[in-house]
């Protein structure tokens, strides 16, 4: 394996307490965001086990395909290919400082 | 911010919001709005049966036939909705088509006029129908007797909410409405999305405030959608024991459940089930719901928490 400059500290030891603050939490963000990204996939799976099990991928090939968001994502060099990976999703997660609903959002109808 | 689409598919309203606190993404969420108009028009398109062209409406023609190639959509939501019949004892039956028919709903309600039709002929019972369904979604095929038709009108709706909500939830807190199939992923900051219950019996009016912080609400009821046949009184909701419309004591049924599809076809159980047996339906299955019978009377099962709220008329 070739070492890579900055991944080993003087005496050997690998050097991830010495990553400059900003660094270490971009690596912090990025690991929420798999986690994240895979989280919401197991959920996938547990809401749609028949999907799964039968042909998910041919329904979702029927299916209009979602937008992507190209200002919402960076490129990053993968071994293979380019992956894409959204760069903003924590900017959604923010709390309304305000109460948002004063009146129902909608109401249930008999069918 | 708060963003919503509004439009009409499978003959109902279809409404959707989902919280964007990034003003940078408003036109994706924008986009993913009408991405998800675009779904529910597609899955229309496949699974309706009053849409000639569709691949459910090729099914049902080709019942008696043997083997039909159908698309991995209609496999899927088909596949969902016999799960749901063998879980329900054959209560719920996607197969009452030609039921209903009998009776009278042979054509989309809108155009279901107060029609004075021949009376109908006697009941006749079709419990377990769906077990002749064969249904083999790794080859795309499907066999229906020639006495059977399929409708997925509840299910396919319920279907798509699911399928909506949970691709809609990684841009931010979602809720999505067609036509009273609820499902909400993701609260606003603390904020349960606040749902208001509609009167079983003054459809303008509400009655109490649910205050969903997630999963789905379905409601079925007998007093929609009603017409006459000869003498007689008839609505949607068929009680395969008896091949008719149900006769149970219950009125409206509203169920919170995980998932759309769930919430749609407990609902239609415990509304032919009648509100003892229903009850126990729901809580062998960690289910709660509302339950009202025809004298008003409401009943909770499990933890349907509710508030009650002023009457007042409906602003929607």
């Amino acid at each position: 394996m070739t070492p890579t400059p900055h991944t080993s500290s003087p005496n050997g030891q690998p050097a991830a307490n010495h990553t400059a603050p900003a660094a270490g939490a971009s690596q912090w963000w990025k690991a929420w965001l798999l986690l994240t990204s895979l989280g919401v996939t197991a959920l996938g799976w547990v809401a749609f086990p028949e999907a799964e099990h039968t042909a998910a991928s041919a329904v979702a090939s029927t299916l209009p395909p979602a937008p992507a968001a190209p200002g919402s994502v960076v490129r990053v060099p993968v071994a293979g290919g380019i992956a894409r990976r959204p760069t903003n999703a924590t900017a959604l997660r923010a709390i309304p400082q305000q109460p948002v609903f004063r009146t129902p959002v909608t109401r249930t109808r008999r069918s | 911010m708060l963003l919503e689409h509004h439009c009409r598919a499978m003959n109902t309203s279809v409404d959707l919001w989902v919280w964007s606190a990034s003003p940078q993404q408003e036109a994706h969420v924008r986009q993913s709005l009408l991405w998800a108009e675009g779904v529910f028009a597609r899955v229309e398109r496949e699974l309706s049966r009053f849409r000639p062209a569709s691949g459910l409406s090729a099914v049902n023609r080709a019942a008696g036939s043997g083997r039909h190639a159908v698309s991995p959509l209609l496999c899927t939501v088909l596949g969902a909705a016999l799960d749901a019949a063998a879980d329900s004892g054959g209560i719920y039956d996607p197969t009452l088509l030609k039921t209903m028919e009998r009776i009278g709903y042979d054509r989309s309600f809108e155009t279901l006029a107060q029609q004075r039709d021949p009376a109908v002929d006697e009941a006749r019972p079709t419990l377990g129908a769906w077990r002749r369904v064969e249904l083999d979604c790794h080859a795309g095929l499907v066999s229906l007797p020639a006495d059977l038709a399929v409708d997925l009108g509840g299910i396919a709706k319920g279907w798509t909410v699911d399928r909506v909500a949970t691709a809609l939830a990684p841009l931010g807190p979602v809720l999505v409405d067609a036509g009273g199939d609820l499902r909400a992923i993701g609260t606003v900051g603390d904020e349960p999305w606040p749902i208001a219950v509609q009167d079983p019996f003054e459809p303008d009016q509400d009655r109490s405030l649910v205050r969903l912080a997630s999963g789905a609400l379905a409601t079925s009821s007998v007093g929609g959608r009603r017409w006459n046949r000869g003498t007689r009184v008839f609505h949607h909701v068929v009680d395969p024991r008896t091949g008719t419309s149900a006769d149970s004591d219950l009125h409206s049924v509203t169920v919170h459940a995980a998932h759309a599809v769930a919430a749609d076809v407990a609902a239609k159980v415990v509304l032919v089930l009648g509100s003892e047996a229903g009850a126990a339906y729901l809580t062998e299955r960690h289910l709660s719901g509302l339950l009202t019978d025809t004298h008003g009377r409401e009943i909770v099962v499990g933890h349907f928490a509710h508030e009650r709220t002023p009457r007042h008329a409906s602003t929607h």
